[in-house]
């Protein structure tokens, strides 16, 4: 296996880390960052306009060639997922979207039965779907199904830093998905996220551990030089073997 | 003539929307309006005129994650 | 205290009961597991684990390349003698086996060594028949010795000695033992064992402990596969060397798999292990340990040995003559104790070796002192 470009809906990556435009100290911050990590998708929020100070439109702060992905964060249901998703692509955004339901507030969990049923009528309606979701792989499955353009587990909590606490339900989905996995929250440390690419995570989303860094665009080069380094290792662990191998039984296919 | 902004209720001449965003003192460039659950494209905000309890969404987009 | 108490503890132990119970689930479950226990073992020994021989493989060579690296250890064997006082049934060199007897000369051993050393091989084992008249202690000793100056490690398979013996083959610069029990079966093992100092089971049976308390670093064992039931052989074997391991904690243990070849001799071995038990024997000995050694000579043809290159071996023997001396001198007429069915000469196998992405070590270590 090459180390290839990652092809979510009719775009293609050849960077694997996304990152996000949420808590920056400040918006001036994210053009360095997103030039310093080479990352080629970044993640808006939408929201009502405070319209008694003056706000500033974060696109401004996004270079062009960098995909938007608008996320679904506010959400308490598929209901309104879907009506941020619509708004999102009717605003200009593109297709691209990041389904984030979440109902509950103590932990942040996403909420995957909502966040399935937004994304079957989404993609039915030709988005780019990545949903977020607590990592399940019969949910998965069944994400695929409905046009997922990709499975976004989480690592751990939003804001926890606590890195891949669900590394081992993530690896059942990386083993099984059809899609692409991509980890995101819970990854706060560069050391993290090559371990998600190591096991062969698609590529990972990484938002506050960039954006509250002292120096966000050290950081962000650090992620970029981590995800590379964790999938160059996964390709090298990946050359086996072979010789006249059967593909089903790679070691022992010779002895019948 | 009363309306609803942002999910708060508002007294205020007629207008259309342009001329609400304009009144708010907004910049019309990266916002999204919505009404009554229906996005309005921005071409059309000259044209069209609120009436009594529109509920209009004014949106943008921000940081998140 | 013996490894004698474990196989009286298996004495009466009814296998074919244990492995007619053995599920599916258990044998999911001793392959979960990295820590293996007895039953685990016997367990991946069954003929229901069979059916998971892919799983064990892949989790064999897993761990072999985790504990040993993609490396093959060679070394190459030299019959020093022919000369055998014992009447083993199933051996070429039994004594009354109408064959060509030589013992090799010291100064005929400088000459096997000198040939062996181009080659590139760097570990020798020295093998005899059990002569104590055509190979005494001194005659031992001094073999060493020389063979100590042309190769970094040195190791015997000989017959069993008392622990004084080997440490005096320890200081001559001896540092590994081969020696196969040839059947932990009492039984069977007096029935094959007709005549001689062999016949004595439990001398032997102790014989690597001796050697490990002696001194030596390597102690290779194993048992002859085709002579009794092989799934109880595999798995007193494995026991053996967790015996050992466990004891003698800075002794390396290693295991061997020698089983009968189809054109051995006029002896017809009660049990024939095909090529699938093999590779389940070789694997279930990794996953119950991980960390011994895993020996293959040339009785296993080419074609196999490079497969089982993934399958958890670690050692090889290469450019093998199992006749007396034959490296120096090789148009000298032979009679082998074994037919070898491996004939690559070293550099053909140190070649297959890297073909199959793995590192050929002629030299493992050096003793300074």
């Amino acid at each position: 296996m090459e180390n290839g470009p990652l092809q979510l809906g009719h775009v293609t990556f050849t960077n694997r880390l996304f990152t996000g435009t949420g808590k920056f100290a400040a918006n001036t911050l994210i053009p360095g960052m997103l030039k310093a990590s080479g990352s080629e998708m970044i993640t808006v929020a939408l929201r009502r306009i405070d319209t008694t100070a003056r706000s500033e439109n974060i696109l401004d702060y996004i270079p062009r060639g960098v995909t938007l992905l608008p996320n679904t964060s506010g959400a308490r249901n598929a209901e309104q997922a879907v009506r941020i998703a619509r708004i999102a692509r009717e605003a200009g955004c593109g297709d691209f979207i990041k389904i984030e339901v979440i109902t509950d507030m103590k932990y942040l969990m996403p909420d995957n039965i909502e966040t399935l049923k937004a994304t079957e009528i989404l993609a039915r309606e030709g988005f780019i779907v990545l949903p977020y979701v607590l990592p399940d792989l019969p949910l998965a499955k069944r994400l695929e199904s409905a046009g997922a353009a990709a499975v976004m587990p989480l690592g751990a909590p939003i804001g926890s830093n606590r890195g891949l606490e669900t590394m081992s339900l993530i690896a059942i989905l990386i083993e099984n998905c059809r899609v692409p996995v991509i980890v995101d929250a819970g990854i706060g440390r560069p050391s993290q996220a090559a371990a998600a690419m190591e096991m062969g995570a698609d590529a990972v989303l990484v938002n506050t551990a960039i954006a509250t860094a002292s120096d966000p665009e050290a950081m962000g080069r650090a992620f970029d030089l981590a995800v590379k380094a964790g999938r160059i290792a996964f390709l090298a662990e990946l050359a086996e073997p072979s010789a006249g191998a059967s593909a089903s039984s790679p070691l022992t296919g010779f002895l019948h | 003539m009363d309306i609803i902004v942002n999910g708060k209720r508002e007294t205020g001449p007629p207008c259309s929307i342009a001329e609400l965003v304009a009144r708010k003192g907004l910049l019309t460039d990266g916002l999204v309006v919505e009404l009554n659950h229906l996005i309005v494209k921005h071409e059309q905000w000259q044209a069209i005129r609120l009436k009594e309890n529109d509920a209009i969404e004014l949106l943008s987009f921000v940081g998140g994650g | 205290m013996s490894f004698y108490a474990h196989v009286e503890q298996y004495g009466n132990f009814d296998f074919p009961r244990f492995f007619e119970g053995v599920s599916g689930d258990a044998v999911e479950r001793s392959l979960a597991k990295d820590k293996l226990g007895p039953v685990d073992f016997l367990n991946l020994l069954s003929p229901k684990a069979a059916e998971y021989l892919e799983q064990m493989a892949q989790k064999a060579h897993r761990l072999t390349i985790q504990y040993f690296g993609k490396t093959i250890q060679l070394f190459i064997p030299l019959y020093l003698s022919s000369h055998c006082s014992n009447q083993c049934a199933y051996c070429g060199f039994n004594r009354k086996n109408d064959i060509i007897r030589r013992t090799l000369s010291l100064r005929e051993i400088e000459a096997e060594a000198r040939a062996i050393a181009l080659t590139g091989m760097r570990h020798i084992l020295f093998l005899t028949g059990e002569s104590p008249f055509h190979t005494p202690t001194e005659y031992l000793i001094q073999a060493s010795e020389c063979l100590k100056r042309h190769f970094a490690s040195v190791s015997i398979e000989i017959f069993p000695m008392d622990e004084a013996d080997y440490r005096g083959l320890r200081q001559a610069g001896v540092d590994g033992m081969t020696l196969f029990q040839e059947t932990y079966d009492p039984e069977v093992y007096r029935r094959v064992h007709l005549a001689g100092r062999k016949t004595d089971y439990r001398y032997r049976l102790d014989a690597p402990e001796r050697g490990a308390r002696a001194g030596f670093r390597m102690i290779n064992i194993g048992a002859l596969l085709g002579l009794s039931e092989p799934r109880r052989e595999i798995f007193h074997t494995g026991l053996h060397g967790r015996y050992l391991e466990n004891r003698y904690l800075e002794t390396e243990v290693s295991i061997s798999l020698p089983r009968f070849n189809d054109t051995e001799g006029s002896f017809k071995p009660d049990y024939r292990i095909d090529d699938k038990s093999f590779v389940q024997f070789m694997t279930a000995l990794r996953l119950f340990s991980p960390k011994a050694g895993i020996t293959i000579s040339t009785r296993e043809n080419a074609r196999f040995r490079d497969r089982l290159l993934y399958l958890g071996a670690t050692r090889y023997s290469a450019g093998s003559c199992t006749g007396v001396g034959g490296y120096a001198e090789v148009k000298m007429q032979q009679s082998p104790q074994f037919e070898i069915t491996d004939t690559r000469n070293v550099d053909e196998v140190a070649a297959a070796i890297v073909a199959g992405g793995y590192q050929p070590v002629f030299k493992d270590w050096d003793a300074i002192v």
